[in-house]
């Protein structure tokens, strides 16, 4: 059962330069509890999809949408207000840098516990005089937001919660950090956790236990994980299904073991072929070129200059999505789509 | 905690004897001789004599250095060569007016620059943002006498709503004494709060875009909470250096505006000790001074502690 469904959605930002276009009429599904990967390079636009869902793109981004359904709620006809209680609630993020994205003047306790007050029916004010006496007097230890930060960061993994809620983000090493961004975006017990770039500023081995525990949380919480990252490894690691994506486009879609094992797009092709395998000694084979400006682009397939087989055709004809087996698809001119049409 | 406090009141009292040595030769190199501004120029060898010697300013330098030292190690300022009375009475008279008029254009500054920065940075680009920055450039481009000039003619004399000549002591009532220093109080308090408005401005705009306010977004905080609990504790760190470092220009600015409002506070003192070259008083005010910024870097050292919960000094487990 699909939890989200995003459809035709574009944000562009209005610079000086021009119009940047970081998506390009983009559709997304993900459904109930299920981890997807949307994995691109720096630029491809899958961090302005994320926050363009969420509504977090602020100005001058400019966000239009076919529709934005999220269990069974028009998210593009929300206000404001009625956006916030979602945000942080049944949809959650992650950011990628814990090292700054927690508030370094506010106790890792307090930031959880705001949350949990935010989301839960806990009884207690959340008006803004309130916020500030629990900001300069420090927060009240005998309420129920309190006692569920503390609980929280025991979900999460972390060691004498009771102690360490007090403390403040700098007294966390960076994989605790990111722990305790984690167990901010489960006080609201959300239904969709956006997972942006996780554990990208994390050392390797902490990266492989926050991936660990975000998949076993998933099940626990029965939690929809949309997973965006650079990081093949990563989507490999986690994922049920990928989403690429290329300057502002998803190119191709498939079940995880199905796009490694069979990629059809061009530039899939090329990414799994830039990727270093520990086990294959071999050259890295990378994309040529850069991806492109997003100011005004005037050509079809954006990965035609780059694509090494590329026609004159696919600068001119808009690639539409091609069946390419059982739940795959990849909209490339140059594949012949499979007889069995499914999507 | 403890132990760094005593730490910087101790590298204090150094700067505090690095200051008073360096006036106390810088003074006496200023050509020019007290005893014979003191007598006129019809004065006899005889009577300048004695009252050098009288004075104490017969002695080599160094002398009269380790005397002045001994005297202030036991907070003694000598007496003044001109009007005859002790330097600690002479500043007991004249601090507290110079303190009142920064403390209240502290206060001033203060309450209006940090409420006009917040505006200013939530309505970036807008009317109120525009209208903020153009009184602080007026506040900046004004020195604080000229802006005492103007609120005299104004409000001392248009509109004749305050006064705008004399001190009346706090011992006298509060509300006399703040009517009495409102005016240059202000004048010395807008350009202060200038400066501050403009560091609070830009320091809230920084902050604005730090990742962790993009957390509280996407946590659903609303944006009144988000600009009050969020952002304006780190907003305001870089900001109390500002203002700690701009307190001497609150000294600074009272020593030209007393002259305008007719006090006869600090300022005033070190301009008449100059010009009479009355070494004892012109040091004794320069160490007030200085001893007052010292003071204030201390405080402001300390506020970090409170603002900002990242810095702990003394070496204390956190």
């Amino acid at each position: 059962m699909s939890l989200l469904t995003v459809k035709g959605l574009t944000t562009e930002f209005h610079t000086r330069r021009g119009v940047v276009t970081a998506v390009d009429d983009v559709d997304l599904t993900v459904n109930r509890g299920e981890l997807v990967g949307l994995v691109g390079e720096s630029g491809s636009g899958k961090t302005v999809l994320a926050e363009s869902v969420v509504g977090l793109v602020e100005e001058p981004g400019v966000v239009t949408a076919d529709s934005i359904v999220f269990d069974g709620q028009r998210l593009d006809q929300l206000t404001e207000s009625e956006m916030r209680t979602l945000r942080g609630g049944k949809i959650a993020m992650v950011f990628q840098d814990p090292m700054t994205s927690l508030n370094p003047t506010i106790s890792t306790g307090e930031q959880i516990a705001e949350a949990v007050r935010l989301h839960n029916d806990t009884g207690e004010s959340i008006s803004l005089p309130a916020e500030l006496k629990r900001k300069i007097f420090g927060a009240a230890k005998d309420t129920e937001s309190w006692r569920r930060a503390i609980e929280l960061l025991e979900e999460v993994g972390i060691p004498e919660p009771s102690v360490r809620v007090t403390e403040y983000p700098h007294e966390f090493s960076g994989g605790m950090r990111q722990r305790v961004m984690i167990s901010m975006a489960l006080a609201g017990e959300p239904d969709l956790l956006i997972a942006d770039e996780p554990t990208t500023a994390l050392d390797v081995t902490v990266q492989a236990q926050i991936l660990e525990d975000l998949k076993s949380l998933s099940q626990e919480f029965d939690t929809a994980i949309l997973m965006i990252t650079h990081d093949l490894a990563v989507v490999a690691e986690t994922c049920d299904r990928v989403n690429v994506m290329y300057a502002g486009n998803i190119i191709e879609r498939a079940p995880a073991d199905e796009l490694f094992a069979n990629p059809q797009h061009p530039y899939t092709q090329g990414l799994l072929a830039s990727t270093p395998r520990a086990n294959k000694r071999r050259k890295l084979d990378p994309i040529p070129g850069n991806v492109p400006d997003l100011t005004n682009i005037s050509y079809a397939c954006h990965f035609a200059p780059r694509c090494p087989e590329s026609t004159a055709e696919c600068y001119d004809v808009e690639p539409e999505f091609r069946s390419m087996g059982p739940d795959h698809v990849a909209a490339c001119l140059q594949r012949d789509p499979e007889v069995s049409d499914r999507e | 905690m403890k132990a760094y406090i005593a730490k910087r009141i101790a590298y204090g009292i150094f700067v505090m004897w690095l200051v008073a040595t360096v006036v106390f030769f810088g003074l006496r190199a200023i050509p020019g001789d007290p005893v014979r501004t003191m007598l006129g120029p019809e004065a006899t060898d005889d009577a300048v004599q004695s009252l050098r010697a009288e004075l104490g300013l017969d002695q080599p330098m160094h002398v009269q250095y380790i005397d002045w030292m001994t005297d202030l190690a036991m907070f003694e300022f000598g007496r003044s060569i001109t009007k005859g009375g002790p330097v600690s009475s002479l500043l007991a008279d004249a601090a507290p007016m110079t303190l009142s008029i920064g403390l209240i254009g502290l206060v001033f500054g203060m309450s209006i620059a940090i409420p006009a920065g917040i505006l200013s940075a939530t309505r970036k680009y807008e009317v109120e943002d525009y209208a903020a920055t153009f009184i602080s450039f007026m506040g900046l481009s004004m020195p604080a006498f000229f802006i005492g000039i103007l609120l005299a003619v104004v409000f001392g004399v248009w509109i004749d709503l305050l006064p705008i000549f004399g001190y009346v002591s706090i011992t006298e009532g509060f509300f006399p004494w703040l009517e009495s220093l409102l005016l240059p109080g202000i004048a010395v308090g807008l350009p202060y709060g200038a400066i501050v408005m403009r560091m609070m401005r830009s320091s809230l705009l920084e902050v604005m875009n730090e990742p962790y306010m993009k957390t509280a977004r996407a946590k659903g905080v609303n944006g009144r909470v988000r600009l009050y609990k969020h952002a304006a504790q780190n907003a305001l760190i870089p900001v109390v250096t500002i203002a700690g470092i701009q307190t001497a220009l609150l000294l600074a600015g009272s020593v030209t505006v007393e002259i305008v409002f007719g006090i006869q506070g600090l300022g005033q003192l070190l301009v008449d000790s100059i010009l009479d070259k009355d070494y004892p008083v012109t040091q004794g005010v320069i160490l007030v001074v200085a001893g007052i910024l010292v003071f204030t870097n201390i405080v402001v050292d300390l506020l970090y502690t409170v603002l900002d919960p990242r810095i702990r000094y003394g070496g204390e487990q956190t």
